[in-house]
């Protein structure tokens, strides 16, 4: 037979019996619309991660740490959980566990590696609140005191990057604006913020007033571009070191001997960004990651998360599957006959298997397309709802987003599931005898 | 043209073993008109699947314009059935969904035929048995007769060398039973169709060049 005929013959058999069709091709409908309406969300949610995440991250640097000793069954050992009782080492801080820190000498290894620009350490900050000066209200930050080059990676609304060996400075996050009254990021420049830091943890909850803080104030520089990061405030490096140094009490903090968690590589070259990080990996002693890595490490999240989500439309497409099965033997036996006279016109097996081939992949199209359509109409109706309450600071963002490969994609495999259902009643057909065929009743 | 030698058929129902055919050898030249007689469980209807290529043989060879059916495989035996062989049934066997038109170019699909060529081609066959005018009708629009008559234009679509015709007229009265033999009869000696007939009808019988009679499997008689 010629394709166009197996499809005619499909879509007529399909078209002839409209309700049983309908019937059986609902579960696949039902699946297809789950299936890809749960993997919208999370593409959606994926790429205005990865876009928010682009527009604050730079492309040419590595980020590394030094590789603790720290693993799941040490984690349930401190707690003493284990099978025997552990040996414990004084002269650590932690006795089960230890946290290095990066030293002087560990910057200074990994900036002579070939096409290494410069190795900044990153100083992590515990900040209680930020103040704008002459409001009462206090918000929640992140304070950060990234390298002097980042500047130029990043858009601003007002003002420009922290300069060059800055001090009593500061650059916020655009989302202050809202929070402070100011209508004009211009507003802002110029304004004096405070930012507190307490020194360490209190755990005690009958005396919190025994917590000691110190107040870090700043003048406004710049105000960053509308981003996901909704609380940044940036800071010169060594305001940060003696903000970390109070919060700690530890004056040693940020010195040779103990540079922190954290540094940022800048490589010359971003060809040569990848190499570099297998580099300092080569050390042995650091983790370093790249930009695509951490990218990489987001996918592979989402798409467990989109597979996690549409584990239910799995399930009902595996029942579609079971109704394929079904529908079409029962059209065997009712086209018995009809399979007898095509034989004895000169229908081989082969194409008697490939007609209820078809006919099942139709099916699972069909209902693939349909489902493709309803969770579409179904998206759309989540993005207007998100814009209209939750996702209203966002309105360019959509939710659910259905690129090509998640059409193609679900369209796939609703028709691979219809094939693979439609393989036994396709064989059973095939392999009718033609005499008791043509003699059924 | 055709040729049986000692052919056996033997079918299995369960245990019991059932000889359809048992050693049975017969010629038939190409051009004739041959009816097959016999009552029923004769091996009639058994005859005309090996020659048709629906089936073959336990034992012996069955040849047909050369080719031997014996041992065909499935492709073979379909590629046979399409091209060589045109069947009519005694039930008609018409798709009810189809129209006339549908219906005779069921072939032609299977001789993987354009669309165009195909019915062109199915409109011809149903000129040739006076249904021209028949074309867009589905089979319960169309009496008995018509409808045996489309199921001999399927039969002629894709232009067979044999015509296969189990109980033509079974299903049928006397008298148009009598006309459908008449198209058979005209077909085979117009076209020069090799025809096998089987019918209970020696009446009708009497149209074939030839009468062949069958019990239990052999042959006891010709005429």
């Amino acid at each position: 037979m010629r394709p166009d005929d197996y499809l005619k013959n499909a879509l007529e058999n399909l078209w002839r019996r409209k309700l049983r069709t309908f019937l059986t091709t609902f579960a696949v409908i039902i699946g297809a619309t789950l299936v890809a309406l749960m993997v919208s969300l999370g593409a959606g949610a994926e790429s205005f991660l990865t876009a928010q995440l682009s527009a604050v991250s730079i492309p040419d640097i590595i980020t590394v740490s030094p590789k603790s000793n720290v693993s799941l069954g040490i984690v349930l050992q401190a707690t003493g959980l284990g099978a025997t009782p552990a040996e414990v080492d004084e002269k650590q801080a932690n006795p089960y566990y230890s946290l290095k820190t990066l030293t002087g000498d560990d910057l200074d290894r990994i900036a002579a590696l070939p096409h290494v620009e410069r190795v900044d350490a990153t100083p992590s900050i515990q900040a209680q609140w930020v103040k704008l000066e002459g409001l009462d209200k206090q918000h929640q930050v992140l304070v950060l005191a990234p390298p002097p080059y980042e500047g130029a990676y990043r858009q601003f609304a007002a003002g420009g990057p922290l300069p060059e060996n800055a001090q009593g400075q500061a650059v916020v996050a655009y989302r202050y604006l809202q929070v402070w009254g100011l209508r004009q990021p211009e507003e802002a420049l110029g304004r004096q913020i405070s930012i507190r830091i307490n020194k360490g943890m209190s755990f005690n909850p009958l005396a919190p007033a025994q917590v000691t803080g110190r107040d870090y104030y700043f003048t406004i520089v710049g105000v960053l571009a509308e981003s996901i990061l909704a609380t940044e405030v940036q800071v010169p490096y060594a305001d940060a070191v003696r903000m970390a140094r109070y919060y700690s009490d530890n004056s040693r903090l940020y010195t040779r001997n103990n540079m922190g968690f954290s540094a940022q590589v800048k490589v010359d070259d971003p060809r040569y960004l990848n190499q570099v990080a297998a580099e300092i990996k080569a050390l042995g002693e650091f983790s370093a990651s790249t930009p695509q890595e951490s990218k990489g490490s987001l996918g592979s999240f989402f798409a467990v998360l989109e597979g996690l989500l549409s584990v239910v439309g799995f399930i009902a497409l595996g029942v579609a599957a079971l109704g394929i099965i079904n529908t079409l033997v029962m059209a065997i036996y009712e086209r018995t006959r009809e399979i007898g006279v095509m034989k004895a016109v000169g229908a081989t097996q082969r194409s008697i298997g490939l007609l209820f081939t078809v006919e099942a992949a139709c099916m699972g199209f069909l209902g693939g397309l349909v489902g493709l359509v309803l969770a579409w109409g179904l998206g759309q109706v989540i993005n207007l709802f998100a814009r209209v309450t939750f996702l209203r600071d966002y309105q360019s963002f959509n939710l659910s987003v259905f690129p090509w490969w998640l059409v193609l994609g679900v369209l796939a495999l609703c028709t691979i599931i219809a094939v693979l259902a439609g393989l036994y009643p396709a064989l059973r057909a095939a392999r009718l005898d033609p005499i008791q065929a043509l003699a059924y009743e | 043209m055709i040729e049986l030698v000692d052919v056996t058929k033997i079918y299995r129902l369960g245990p019991e073993e059932i000889h359809a055919l048992h050693h049975f050898t017969l010629t038939i030249a190409q051009g004739q008109f041959v009816a097959v007689i016999g009552p029923s469980g004769s091996g009639k209807s058994t005859l005309l699947h090996l020659i048709g290529g629906l089936d073959t043989p336990t034992s012996g060879r069955v040849l047909v314009g050369g080719q031997d059916l014996s041992r065909g495989s499935d492709r073979t035996l379909a590629a046979y059935r399409n091209r060589w062989v045109g069947f009519v049934f005694q039930t008609f066997n018409l798709q009810p969904t189809y129209t006339a038109l549908e219906n005779v170019a069921l072939p032609l699909v299977f001789a993987r035929v354009p669309p165009r060529e195909r019915y062109a081609r199915a409109q011809e066959a149903l000129a040739t048995v006076g249904l021209a005018d028949r074309a867009r009708h589905r089979p319960s629009q169309l009496s008995g007769g018509e409808r045996q008559r489309v199921g001999i234009a399927r039969a002629l679509a894709n232009n067979p060398q044999l015509l296969l015709a189990d109980e033509p007229t079974g299903n049928l009265d006397s008298v148009t039973g009598g006309k459908i033999v008449d198209l058979l009869w005209q077909l085979n000696q117009e076209r020069g169709l090799t025809v096998v007939m089987v019918t209970h009808d020696q009446g009708l019988a009497q149209r074939a060049d030839r009468r062949v009679f069958l019990r239990d499997g052999q042959i006891i008689g010709e005429s």
